[in-house]
Formats: C-alpha cells, sequence, structure tokens
C-alpha cells in the first residue's frame, strides 16, 4: 500500500503518537513514539528520506 | 536391588545416576536422543496453523506479513497471491501438516524492476530466542533448518540464507525441487559461528530468508557455505524466478530450527504445539481483537472522560514484543459505545494513548455524546471493522 500521509496526533496539547494513512484505502496506523516500534522507525526512515509529517488538528 | 545412594556429579553430567554410585548407560547421547535444549521450538507457527491477519491476500507486491503469522513475504519482484493454504493429501499432510504457506504468481515480472528489487519469504527471530546458538564463542553451535516445500516447477540450488542482522553476517544453504508439484523434505546445515554473538535484545537478529526472486543486485557471488560478511551479490546466486510466469507457485511448511547439526535420518521430530500455546506465540508480535470478524464482538470497557470522548483500556492477551502500533479498519458506524441506555456509533478510533507491552488505551472524540466519568462497553458494529495491534519485527 502507498502512504497518503502521516500525521502527528496530539493528546492535551502534547504529541503522542503518529497517523499513518494510505492511498485509496481505509486502513490506518497510529503508532506510538517507541523507539523499539518498527512502524516508528520506518517513519523516522520515511522523514530521513526528505519526507515530512503533517502537523497536528 | 534398593536404591542406597545417588550419585549427583552423574546429575551434573548428564549421565543417569544409578545404585551405590555406579555410572549410568544411559545418557542422552547413549540412548540416541537428539540434542534439543530448548522446550518451545524456534520458529514461532512453523506449522502454518495461526493466520490472524487474512487466509488469502491477493494483488500482493509489497513487504508485509500478509497471511501466515511470522513469517513476512518480501514480494517486489513479480505480484502474488498470498494464502494460507490447507493441505488435505500428500507427504507433508502425511507427516502431520495441515496448513502451507503458498504464493501464487498473479502479475509476471521477467525481469526485476529494480536491481534491488527480491521477492523472498522470511522469519525474523528475536535475539532473545538465539542464545542457545552461543553464536560468537568458542562454543558455538551448528544450525540445522529442515521445512517441506511444493512448488509448480523443479530447480535446483534454490538458496536460503541465515542473516545475523546483529553483526551483519550471513550464511547461505541450497536445496532442489525434484519433482513439480510434490511435497519434499528439505534439512540444510549450516557452519557454526565463533565470530559476532548475537545482540539479546527483542528485536530481529537473525533473518531467516528463502530468496524465490531478485535483482541483479543479490546474484553473481557465490553461495556462502561459511560465515561471511553481508555480501548482497550472495544471497540468491541462482534465481528460481518465481516472477517469471504466472504459472508458477511456492509453497512451504514444516518449518524447523535446530541447534546442533541433523541429517533427515537424525532430525528431531517436528515440534507439533497445540494452537492455543502457537496462536499465544504469535501475539507477542500481532494481536487481532475479534479475528473472526464478528459484527457485534466486544472489545472491552469504556469510560466517558468527558461528554464528548471516551477511553477504552486494553490489555493484552500476552506480553508483546515491544509498544504495538494499532491498526484498524475505519468506516461510518464501524464501532460502537453502549452506555447508559443509548449507543453512541463512530468511525474510527482518533487516538493511541499508553501504549505499552502489556495494554494500551484506545482513544475515542468525534462522533459520541455521553456524560463524564459514566462507563460504557465497546464493541464492533460492522463485519469489516478491524482492530489489531502490532509489535511485529
Amino acid at each position: 500500500m502507498k502512504i497518503d500521509k502521516i500525521k502527528k496526533i496530539n493528546f492535551e496539547g502534547k504529541l503522542n503518537c503518529y497517523k499513518i494513512t494510505y492511498v485509496d484505502s481505509n486502513f490506518e496506523k497510529l503508532v506510538p513514539l517507541k523507539e523499539g516500534n518498527t512502524d516508528y522507525q520506518f517513519i523516522l526512515q520515511w522523514v530521513a528520506e526528505g519526507n515530512t509529517i503533517e502537523e497536528a488538528d | 536391588m534398593a536404591l542406597s545412594k545417588i550419585d549427583v556429579a552423574n546429575m551434573v553430567t548428564g549421565a543417569t545416576p544409578v545404585a551405590n554410585g555406579g555410572t549410568g548407560q544411559t545418557t542422552f547421547a547413549a540412548a540416541g536422543l537428539a540434542k534439543r535444549p530448548l522446550s518451545k521450538p524456534i520458529i514461532v507457527n512453523g506449522d502454518m496453523a495461526v493466520a490472524q491477519r487474512a487466509t488469502s491476500v491477493t494483488s500482493h507486491n509489497a513487504v508485509s506479513y500478509t497471511t501466515v503469522d511470522r513469517f513476512k513475504t518480501v514480494s517486489e519482484v513479480g505480484t502474488y497471491t498470498v494464502i494460507q493454504e490447507s493441505l488435505t493429501s500428500g507427504a507433508a499432510y502425511l507427516a502431520g501438516f495441515r496448513n502451507a504457506l503458498r504464493l501464487d504468481c498473479t502479475t509476471a515480472e521477467a525481469t526485476a524492476g529494480s536491481a534491488g528489487d527480491q521477492t523472498t519469504v522470511e522469519q525474523r527471530i528475536e535475539g532473545f530466542n538465539l542464545s542457545a546458538f552461543k553464536k560468537g564463542t568458542s562454543s558455538a553451535e551448528k544450525y540445522t533448518l529442515a521445512f517441506w516445500v511444493k512448488a509448480n516447477k523443479t530447480g535446483s540450488n534454490l538458496q536460503v540464507n541465515l542473516r545475523d542482522n546483529t553483526n551483519d553476517r550471513q550464511i547461505g544453504g541450497t536445496y532442489s525441487i525434484a519433482s513439480a508439484d510434490t511435497w519434499e523434505h528439505k534439512v540444510i546445515n549450516f557452519a557454526a559461528d565463533t565470530s559476532g554473538p548475537f545482540a539479546d535484545v527483542n528485536t530481529a537478529e537473525l533473518i531467516i530468508e528463502w530468496f524465490l526472486d531478485g535483482g541483479s543486485n543479490y546474484s553473481g557471488g557465490a553461495v556462502p557455505t561459511a560465515w561471511e560478511s553481508k555480501a548482497n551479490g550472495d544471497r540468491n546466486v541462482t534465481n528460481f524466478d518465481l516472477a517469471g510466469n504466472t504459472a508458477n507457485d511456492w509453497a512451504i511448511t514444516g518449518v524447523q530450527l535446530e541447534v546442533g547439526e541433523f541429517s533427515s535420518t537424525t532430525l528431531p521430530p517436528f515440534q507439533f504445539e497445540d494452537f492455543g500455546d502457537n496462536l499465544a506465540r504469535c501475539q507477542r508480535y500481532y494481536y487481532r481483537i475479534n479475528p473472526h470478524a464478528d459484527a457485534a464482538a466486544s472489545i472491552g470497557e469504556a469510560s466517558y472522560y468527558s461528554s464528548s470522548a471516551a477511553f477504552v483500556c486494553l490489555e493484552f492477551p500476552v506480553a508483546m514484543r515491544d509498544s504495538p502500533s494499532l491498526e484498524q479498519t475505519t468506516g461510518t458506524n464501524y464501532f460502537n459505545l453502549n452506555r447508559n441506555s443509548a449507543n453512541d456509533n463512530f468511525n474510527t478510533f482518533n487516538n493511541l494513548n499508553a501504549s505499552d507491552h502489556t495494554s494500551a488505551h484506545l482513544y475515542i472524540s468525534a462522533d459520541i455524546s455521553g456524560t463524564a466519568g459514566h462507563g460504557a462497553r465497546c464493541r464492533f458494529e460492522n463485519a469489516s471493522a478491524r482492530l489489531a495491534f502490532s509489535a511485529e519485527i
């Protein structure tokens, strides 16, 4: 699946997790800010490749 | 004869203690018993019995876990239907296996689109489960990998690699498929490695990699029959070309990794686990709530945090490998909060709070209306809704 966007999700004003959504899909992931989580590692790599995380609402 | 004395020293050496301090004849080796220092198989879900995500995934051209738990399907060359195949006949069935992981090529790709593309099946093993190999020490053990395999076409020198992720080292082995569409049992030995211990951590430190197709980056070298530093050109020396034709398929089951060197005649028997134990081991990496997709199945107890927000607090059935992600399939009225004789349908969980190895809080902050402090029960409202926690490696 191709990533549509990755967005910051805040809780009470603080960054709490990331949401990954995919093109043409109603499947999504909420990713904790934990270094051992491989989705989180993927997001770090995705950013390192020049992509940008969308700010929270 | 009464037992008058037990020689404790023999207990330490493994010899059977006998009366009057004599030396027993029945060591493990003398009894012909295989050395198996672990109570559980190293491979998780080696009989392919657990498939929490799905039993069939079509149009797979990605890197992800698809059907059978713990077996990652890397499909970059060609497009596949990946299925948990039910077995009803054949040699693997007669050996006790009722399921297999199967890749059917549905879109051929004669030449890999990119030199770095690969189609492989992997099992990634965390470092915590590898200490019995004593890798990186003078006592390092050999490895024996055994599995049942079937493909629509014959082939030789198909490659399977052990990749040490801690130290970027690798070793390879090969097998042949002598008869098309016929289950064959393979036993492959790998040398011990006295260099580079596996890190004792919860991340993927050993990757078993069955190479099925690959770009030019993965060929040109020689199959490494001894451990070596990572060299991509040695990982797929003879390409099986699974993506070469839509008639192609490849299936595997009965995977076991043993400590030590065994042949097809000395290989210890496959350790069949009961389904519950197998599922629990898989849930360390992936836990799907309501895997049978019952339309109104329970998710858990909830409480209203405010008039427009609620938490659902969940404890996982087993401790997960690490703090998991929440995976969800969302849609209009896919979920429900039943509260105080009223119902709030909602579309998605909006936040993941306090995700840890053993529990997580799911936060709902849209489409609901209640009273702060009131309790509720949270459940599915649509059979298409999915919720799962993933701590995969």
